[in-house]
């Protein structure tokens, strides 16, 4: 079980500096990703689902504060020099961005930006723009165009082609469907699959979007204000989510076949808090609405529920016999 | 994907989208119509220079070449811009100083440009105290006195058209390293310098890669607006004597005129021609490089 966790993060606190003071934007975060696994990422904006994503390489800015620790294949991250970091990155985890057409350079054409990731790791791979093209679907002469040549969706296949240039153990995917209308989208997340069951790939899958993480990941983690709320099967916890969070998560989508929830979609009041001034307590209370009055000065920790051995929910109701598991 | 474009190879298509990227820029300039006479004006004064001895021989400059002519003679057939206070033909030293002023422009240019993206490239891209010690030191250049600095170097250094170059370039190079620096911190926060950080890329690489070819523009577009200042100066170094004097450059003519008393005897022949060339060489680099600024900056583009 040890030898097949890919990326391991224990304790992992992320705090930004800004003018105003540390921002807290991930506090207190454990995660386990097995070899071809993919763990779904879910959470509203500013929750630091993208924060946690980039601190596993080490990409926040200078100033910020990185405590904790995350063993990526073994190695801890966090300890290691400049130089090893470098040699790591792409190599061992490469990052689908959200937003290709950003993080494409546009004078620059699409087949010299996948050689770039090839040219820096040159001694750990030997997989040529074609192939990686050919990989995800675009044809070689693809390679000699500009990023503004392309569509949204095939810059995003490019991004996919690059991100797997180096063979990674780890593929961080931020976001990689957003900004793409939906039979594209379901073009990419079908690649994606498809290429992670072909090459025993682990996944670390972000999105806003609970219905994508349904048909592609194993185990789904929810996030709010910095923490992971509940953690479990991606089916079981999508259909019977423990957490009022989630709950509200997954209900504010329609769901097929269902005629009353498609006129009567759910949503949820209010934002999430300011990384600055949290909320007493339990971060999510002021928007829940089975909140008792000790959530709002016992800050409830992740912790394993009764009815299912592999799921943790933090919330005071997690055993309550009313919101059982169905 | 279709077969008409599968059969070029890709090599060709590259260089037909770099002879439409060229293209684009030529019939931008052509349709800018002060930038176009301004490159007609420099191509002009370029070739005279690149003609000089085709023109006039390297002679007629010695103190020698006018012992037999009259001094302070107005224009004429033999000497069509007349002679200066010892005889020599004016035209002459006119052609073989814009040599020594265009060599000077453009080297010193080259010096300027050189520092200024240096210091506004590590400026912008390490940020920090470096950042803040050179900041600190382009100030200083950015406020120095100029022109007693520049004295002061020049006669330290020497008086070759060479070191001349050198001093102006190496007292000019502030403004453009202000510049680059506010270009680089605009995009070493892009989307594709976080992603060569994500793909294992150390800063000499993401500067080279990416960073250097966004600036390169503006740094190509600053130094046509740098020359025009660096020609300004030699004029005006050699004007107050600090030049080379064994090489004739438009400012040691003026320098001349000066110093012979022309104004005062009306010899216009004498210091109005280079007056002349040394506005026209500017204006027409001014109106080059605006164009070029123009092209070459999306911000100003449209307007």
């Amino acid at each position: 079980m040890i030898d097949s966790t890919v990326l391991k993060v224990r304790d992992l606190y992320v705090t930004y500096q800004s003018s105003f003071g540390p921002v807290p934007a991930v506090r207190g975060v454990d995660l386990d990703i097995a070899l071809g696994e993919t763990l779904g990422l879910a959470g509203e904006s500013g929750c630091g689902k993208s924060t946690l994503a980039m601190a596993l390489l080490r990409l926040v800015p200078p100033t910020t504060q990185i405590s904790g620790s995350i063993l990526l294949d073994g190695q801890n991250v966090l300890t290691m020099k400049p130089g090893q970091l470098r040699l790591v990155r792409w190599a061992q985890a490469s990052i689908v961005f959200q937003g290709a057409q950003h993080v494409l350079n546009p004078v620059q054409r699409i087949g010299a930006q996948i050689d770039e990731a090839i040219q820096l790791h040159h001694g750990s791979t030997s997989s040529t723009v074609r192939e990686m093209l050919a990989l995800v679907g675009l044809s070689d002469t693809r390679a000699d165009d500009y990023p503004h040549e392309l569509s949204g969706g095939q810059k995003q296949r490019v991004m996919i082609a690059m991100a797997l240039s180096c063979n990674p153990l780890l593929i961080i995917a931020d976001e990689p469907t957003t900004a793409l209308d939906v039979m594209v989208q379901a073009q990419i997340l079908q690649l994606l699959d498809n290429i992670k069951r072909e090459r025993g790939l682990s996944m670390l899958f972000i999105t806003h979007d609970l219905s994508v993480l349904s048909h592609n990941t194993d185990r789904v983690a929810v996030m709010y204000a910095g923490r992971i709320v509940e953690v479990g099967p991606a089916e079981e916890l999508l259909r019977g989510s423990i957490h009022p969070y989630s709950r509200a998560l997954a209900e504010s989508f329609p769901i097929i076949g269902d005629p009353k929830s498609r006129h009567q979609p759910k949503g949820l009041a209010g934002d999430p808090p300011d990384p600055n001034l949290l909320p007493s307590g339990c971060p999510f209370h002021p928007r829940c609405n089975v909140a008792i009055d000790s959530c709002k000065s016992i800050d409830i920790k992740l912790s394993a529920v009764a009815k299912s051995v592999d799921r943790q929910v933090a919330c005071v109701h997690a055993n309550d016999e009313s919101r059982s598991v169905k | 994907m279709s077969d008409s474009v599968a059969s070029i190879s890709p090599r060709g298509m590259t260089w037909a989208r770099r002879k439409r990227a060229l293209a684009r820029v030529w019939r931008e300039l052509r349709n800018d119509r002060s930038g176009f006479s301004g490159l007609l004006i420099l191509l002009g004064f370029g070739l005279v220079a690149l003609c000089a001895p085709l023109i006039a021989d390297r002679s007629l400059l010695l103190a020698a070449a006018g012992r037999n002519n009259p001094d302070l003679a107005g224009p004429s057939a033999k000497f069509l811009l007349g002679t200066d206070d010892i005889g020599r033909d004016i035209l002459a030293q006119l052609v073989w100083g814009s040599r020594v002023s265009l060599f000077i422009g453009i080297f010193a240019t080259v010096v300027a440009v050189l520092i200024g993206s240096l210091v506004g490239l590590v400026a912008g891209y390490v940020k920090g105290k470096v950042a803040t010690v050179l900041l600190a030191i382009d100030n200083f250049f950015l406020v120095v006195p100029f022109l007693p600095l520049a004295i002061v170097l020049a006669v330290i250094l020497g008086r070759s058209p060479v070191t001349l170059a050198l001093v102006i370039g190496f007292t000019s190079w502030a403004g453009s390293a202000r510049l680059v620096r506010a270009q680089v911190l605009s995009l070493s926060e892009r989307g594709y310098v976080e992603r060569a950080r994500a793909l294992g890329a150390n800063s000499r690489h993401v500067i080279l890669r990416h960073i250097l070819p966004g600036v390169a523009p503006l740094i190509i577009a600053n130094a046509t607006l740098i020359v025009p200042g660096a020609i300004l100066t030699e004029s005006t170094l050699s004007f107050l004597g600090f030049g080379d004097r064994l090489s004739p450059s438009w400012g040691k003519l003026l320098d001349g005129a000066q110093s012979s008393g022309s104004i005062t005897l009306n010899a216009w022949w004498y210091y109005l021609p280079p007056g002349l060339c040394i506005i026209t060489v500017v204006l027409a680099f001014t109106l080059f490089g605006r164009a070029l600024e123009r092209i070459f900056d999306p911000r100003l583009a449209g307007r």
